[in-house]
């Protein structure tokens, strides 16, 4: 990279708030997606300061700045797809403040996000948006992604959270979206930043809101022998207005990997399980409990557990958060896809998930937000053979778009990113498209931020990409 | 142009059904006196489209407009060239009552809409000023809120996709109809509360609710705002979810329940509203088990003031009149203004005894309804005598709203103030990203021109 740039950024943060050697920037050529792509260095801001001085600086010598937190998302949203710096916020991981009278909180961007909660639960409060993540995934990110997790079913996903913003702006300039008190007047600019995936501006300040713990909380177990019988479940909870806090779905393949790495006490001879939480009131709480035990039998699971205590609880929620981590234990690779339907149509969207995987004879895992709508069908492959790669492409874009045919999204919540700029046209007309570029140049007019992303690079859909093959020996060439 | 010519180049371009000529009619389209030079009513987005193109080709100025019940909200339009009259858009699109989805043209009027969510138990939690008449599309355009945000939120946490119409004469998205969705920009969020001036909102995806069992509503009386406040602050602090909280001044109080009209339920019409008491007024639903949970808690935060519960039949009145206060207000008073202003919950004691204590100095009558998030409405009522005080009193009110780290602007506006900015402070810091969203959804400034100023004055 330019030297003089490299020596600038270093005396602006130190020399150690700066990666420029290969083997440093190998980490950062990764993130939670199959996509890779190598930066050509990783700054360590540990102030807004800094980061206003980064864009002068980035923006003097025309190089892409791409924001990180933890490199957690699965879109490829903080990979340097055109190389340039990664701007890592790992240094500015404070809670600025905790106002526990109003609920709120204002952070740095590269705090965990479970941090936070754990840090205003001994007043009752929580952070309510809950990635898989969030043990590892940062506010920030978040906020970019506008990530949703389990809980997003009752309490929405992060923009349903967030207040306020501080960012530096592809403009240069620092700016303050929204405020701490509620219906900031004029347009809604906050709304349009959360989840703009990096490419509006990089996040220094959140304002978020606190949500106060439920007095009472019961997770129950349904277990299934049939799929269908186990999405008919979800169907017909949705219909019937009971409104559960999470209602979590888990096929049976993904319950025995799930059940051989983290001992949750999932049943293996299971086909489905559904993960099923309610809370509230306590007099609430045993009411939708019934509510939803009743359909559950009436779809014929053949067994019904609660969690008897927070124990057992905690290792039910254990099971579903590591079902990722469990899949990476036996697969070489795998590849998460993240599509939306209407709820009615599980059913039938599982069915042809697994006449996908039928067809091309790949392994699909199913391990999903299933109230919502929100699919991961979790499609196994082995990247050393080129063939089962492109297959497991083709499998996922199968799976997309049928989601779309019924009326769903392309991504629920982990964002376009550089996974699925290509599949954009499938939505969004050429009119959207370009309205939402000229909505990104007010913002972003150079392109410097997060360059190659959400937009589709080439016109026309339909073909069927193939992704330069991952390389995890060597560090692959930059394009 | 003249007006004759704008009338024979529309009807050679659009439908001529959806021509407005009558002068009559077209006089109904006025905004402050201001007639628009033609009026059209289309029945399609490809009308609208049309009807777009040619106003952009001639640089003239669209107005879109439901039911006309909000043009209090912006200033007195010095450019309306033509009214947009979006209620021949009336049809329901989807509904999916298993999903919990519906997608439905901006004119659908509100309660018809609620009627047709209602046969399947399910409703959207806009209960919102001038229910009975406005539209869907009016609404979300306005970023009107509810006293239901307590629990449901606002238009920009239920409202899933939009489809709307550029200012170059296209047909834009944003969103979807699937609850969970970050494909794209969510242009919807910049148009919600944008009061027309980004592009004519034509169709909108919402999740809709499950209507909650029966409603209840607790409203305890309080000799200070103090106590008021304080009560709000313990529910916050408890686990009871409610539908609203919301404080309300003694003239409030007087002109929600006891003006002509207000038809209370002979239940509490005896010994309802005591007189010069700020009132706390809680919804909410549930199982009886619920319920009665609610009532003992809330009686029990109440401690030995006068309280009163109001059971299934009596709640949903007084809830409907209370959300209604910006009309009732309207209608009871003339030459009104209404600030609206957002403030930390913990504020809003101090906040409300300032702007008390101003209007009070002033000899302005004042209203006030506070929701307990945060959101305050204020109707000032200005005398013969007091009315030349009214934008200082304003300006106080601004500062005070400021110094208290919240925000204030002008809702609503008597004519006296039509040509006054809503916000007193163009120095936002926001300005530049706003004024150049507005160059690129509307690079002519056609849409609602007027309407972008109450933000940024020197806009227009």
């Amino acid at each position: 990279m330019n030297p003089r740039l490299l020596r600038d950024l270093k005396k602006l943060l130190g020399a150690d708030g700066v990666l420029s050697e290969p083997e440093d920037l190998l980490l950062y050529e990764y993130d939670g997606s199959v996509e890779t792509a190598r930066p050509d260095c990783v700054v360590f801001p540990r102030s807004t300061a800094d980061v206003v001085e980064l864009f002068r600086l980035a923006n003097r010598h025309k190089t892409p700045l791409v924001g990180r937190g933890a490199g957690t998302g699965l879109s490829g949203g903080a990979l340097a797809r055109q190389g340039g710096i990664i701007t890592s916020f790992a240094r500015m991981n404070r809670i600025l403040a905790i106002d526990i009278e109003n609920q709120r909180a204002v952070v740095q961007p590269g705090v965990v996000n479970s941090d936070l909660s754990a840090a205003v639960a001994h007043l009752g409060l929580h952070f309510a948006p809950d990635p898989s993540s969030q043990k590892a995934c940062t506010i920030g990110g978040n906020v970019s992604e506008n990530s949703g997790g389990p809980h997003t079913l009752a309490y929405g996903v992060t923009t349903n959270h967030v207040l306020a913003l501080e960012a530096v702006l592809g403009t240069g300039e620092l700016v303050r979206f929204g405020s701490a008190a509620l219906d900031s007047p004029g347009y809604d600019l906050t709304g349009i930043f959360v989840g703009s995936e990096g490419t509006f501006g990089l996040v220094t300040e959140i304002t978020v809101k606190l949500i106060r713990l439920p007095e009472a909380v019961k997770t129950l177990l349904a277990i299934y022998n049939s799929v269908n019988d186990a999405t008919e479940t979800v169907a017909e909870i949705t219909a019937r207005g009971i409104t559960p806090s999470a209602c979590e779905m888990l096929d049976g393949w993904t319950i025995r990997a799930v059940e051989e790495y983290v001992h949750a006490g999932f049943p293996l001879d299971a086909t489905a399980i559904l993960l099923i939480e309610v809370d509230g009131l306590l007099e609430e709480v045993e009411d939708a409990l019934l509510h939803v035990k009743e359909v559950c039998t009436m779809h014929r699971a053949r067994e019904v557990r609660v969690a008897r205590d927070e124990r057992e609880r905690e290792l039910l929620w254990k099971g579903r958060k590591n079902a990722f981590g469990a899949v990476g234990r036996i697969a070489p690779s795998y590849y998460t896809q993240d599509g939306v339907i209407p709820r009615s149509k599980l059913p039938a969207t599982l069915r042809r998930v697994g006449e996908v995987s039928r067809k091309y004879g790949l392994q699909i895992g199913n391990v999903f937000h299933a109230g919502d709508g929100n699919l991961h069908p979790i499609i196994l492959f082995d990247e050393r053979d080129e063939r089962q790669f492109r297959d497991a492409v083709r499998a996922a874009d199968e799976i997309i778009d049928f989601c779309v045919h019924v009326g769903g999204a392309i991504t629920g919540e982990h964002g376009v990113g550089m996974e699925k700029d290509r599949l954009m046209p499938l939505i969004f007309t050429e009119t959207d498209l370009d309205l939402m570029k000229q909505v990104h140049d007010v913002f972003n007019p150079a392109g410097l931020l997060n360059p190659g992303k959400i937009f589709p690079t080439s016109k026309g859909c339909g073909e069927i990409y193939v992704r330069p093959q991952p390389q995890l020996s060597s560090p692959p060439a930059r394009a | 142009m003249s007006v004759t010519d704008i009338s024979s180049r529309l009807s050679s371009l659009a439908d001529s059904k959806c021509i407005v000529s009558n002068p009559i009619q077209l006089a109904s389209y006025q905004i402050d006196g201001v007639t628009p030079s033609a009026a059209l009513r289309p029945a399609s987005v490809e009308q609208i489209v049309e009807i777009v193109k040619f106003a952009a080709a001639e640089k003239l100025a669209i107005i879109p407009r439901g039911a006309r019940t909000k043009f209090g909200m912006i200033p007195r339009p010095q450019r309306y060239d033509l009214a947009l009259d979006m209620t021949a858009l009336d049809r329901i699109v989807a509904y999916d009552p298993a999903d919990l989805t519906l997608s439905v043209e901006s004119g659908v009027p509100l309660h018809r809409l609620a009627g047709v969510l209602a046969g399947h138990r399910q409703f959207l939690p806009l209960q919102v000023p001038f229910f009975d008449r406005a539209t869907v599309g009016g609404t979300i355009a306005s970023g009107i809120d509810s006293p239901l945000r307590q629990l449901y939120g606002t238009a920009r946490d239920f409202v899933l996709g939009m489809e709307f119409v550029t200012a170059a004469g296209r047909i834009a998205k944003s969103g979807g109809r699937v609850v969970k969705n970050v494909s794209g920009y969510d242009l919807h969020k910049l148009m919600i509360g944008a009061c027309g001036t980004l592009g004519v909102i034509s169709k909108i995806n919402f999740r809709t609710f499950p209507t909650p069992a029966t409603t209840h509503a607790f409203i305890a009386f309080f000799e200070t705002v103090n106590r008021a406040a304080e009560m709000s602050r313990r529910i916050a602090e408890s686990p009871l979810r409610p539908l609203n909280v919301e404080i309300v001044n003694p003239a409030a109080v007087a002109l929600l329940f006891s003006a002509p009209g207000a038809q209370m339920p002979r239940a509490v019409a005896g010994e309802f509203p005591p007189r010069d008491q700020w009132a706390l007024i809680i919804g909410f639903s549930g199982i009886a088990k619920v319920i009665d949970r609610y009532e003992r808690e809330l009686r029990g935060m109440a401690g030995d003031t006068d309280a009163i519960s109001l059971d299934e039949e009596a709640a949903p009145p007084v809830l409907a009149r209370l959300s209604e206060f910006v009309s009732i207000a309207l209608g009871a008073w003339p030459e009104i203004v209404i600030l609206k202003a957002g403030m930390l919950p913990n504020q809003l004691s101090p906040f409300l005894r300032n702007v008390t204590s101003i209007s009070e100095a002033a000899s302005l009558q004042l209203a006030v309804v506070a929701r307990g998030v945060g959101v305050v409405y204020f109707a000032l009522q200005p005398d013969p005598r007091s009315i030349a005080a009214l934008p200082q009193v304003i300006e106080n009110i601004f500062q005070a709203s400021g110094q208290r780290g919240g925000h204030a602007e002008i809702f609503w506006r008597p004519r006296m103030l039509r040509e006054m900015p809503a916000s007193l402070n163009p120095k936002r810091p926001d300005f530049a990203q706003m004024r150049n969203l507005k160059k690129t959804f509307d690079p002519e400034n056609i849409f609602a021109p007027d309407a972008f100023s109450r933000w940024i004055p020197d806009a227009r």
